[in-house]
């Protein structure tokens, strides 16, 4: 599995991250956690056939607060109906 | 659409247009489904993901601007036509009855991707072409020359003209023969 593949056997976190960037300045984010190491994360904000197309680095020493949101949590808009 | 509030994270499954420069058009019948994660947003016709967003900076933009809607840093903005739950797609299917080969001027929604913007609305697009096709959830256009109708904008889109482009038919406002 690439990098920047979402994982279809163990089902990828969704994470919220506030962090602090280069500039200084505190932002926040949401997305898939794509790739984790020692020094940064990767998280993923979207995908095509589970290739994500957007994603950020963000180094681990820059993180101020990241939660893992359980899938009741996730608002599902555009889902196909069943 | 939720009742719950803008810091909601979202997960939003939806239908883009896509070309190409090769002549593998004829290779799909459905457009691959998209999925972005992010703050969503409702505004007229579009919902806006937002992936990253600063609360605390108004890089020189009117306050008021920063007020009511806050500062995307980097984001999508898909037309409510385009997410998946919206596509009646046998309906759609025969609505589209120009013969294949035919010149056509489609106008259509574009999926706008914003980075460092205020701006909360898709485009709308033109594109001239020949109709190569009409797959289940989208039609193929070649020799497509596309330009921006709403925002009215210079160039074409891509730069460098593709052989084809795909583009769903929940997204076309109006198609018509040349």
């Amino acid at each position: 599995m690439s990098e920047v593949e979402y994982d279809n056997k163990n089902k990828n976190s969704v994470a919220e991250i506030f962090f602090r960037a280069s500039d200084g300045l505190t932002y926040q984010c949401a997305g898939v956690l794509l790739h984790v190491t020692d020094k940064k994360i990767r998280v993923a904000f979207n995908a095509i056939d589970n290739i994500a197309r957007d994603y950020i680095d963000i180094a681990k020493k820059d993180v101020i607060r990241m939660r893992e949101l359980a899938e009741q949590e996730i608002l599902h808009v555009g889902a196909l109906s069943q | 659409m939720s009742k719950r509030g803008t810091n909601e994270v979202s997960n939003v499954k939806y239908v883009d247009a896509h070309y190409g420069y090769g002549s593998d058009f004829a290779d799909i019948d459905t457009l691959p489904i998209q999925e972005a994660y992010g703050y969503i947003e409702k505004s007229g016709g579009d919902i806006t993901v937002v992936f990253i967003k600063s609360p605390k900076k108004f890089f020189g933009w009117p306050r008021s601007v920063f007020r009511r809607r806050g500062i995307i840093i980097k984001g999508l903005v898909i037309p409510q036509t385009n997410l998946v739950s919206c596509v009646q797609v046998d309906d759609l299917y025969e609505s589209i009855s120009i013969p294949v080969n035919a010149p056509i001027t489609v106008l259509w929604h574009n999926v706008l991707h914003i980075a460092n913007l205020p701006r909360r609305n898709s485009s709308l697009m033109r594109t001239e072409g020949i109709l190569a096709g009409v797959a289940k959830d989208h039609i193929v256009v070649t020799n497509p020359s596309t330009t921006w109708e709403v925002p009215k904008q210079v160039g074409q889109h891509p730069e460098k003209p593709p052989s084809f482009y795909r583009i769903p038919i929940v997204a076309i406002k109006r198609i018509q023969r040349r």
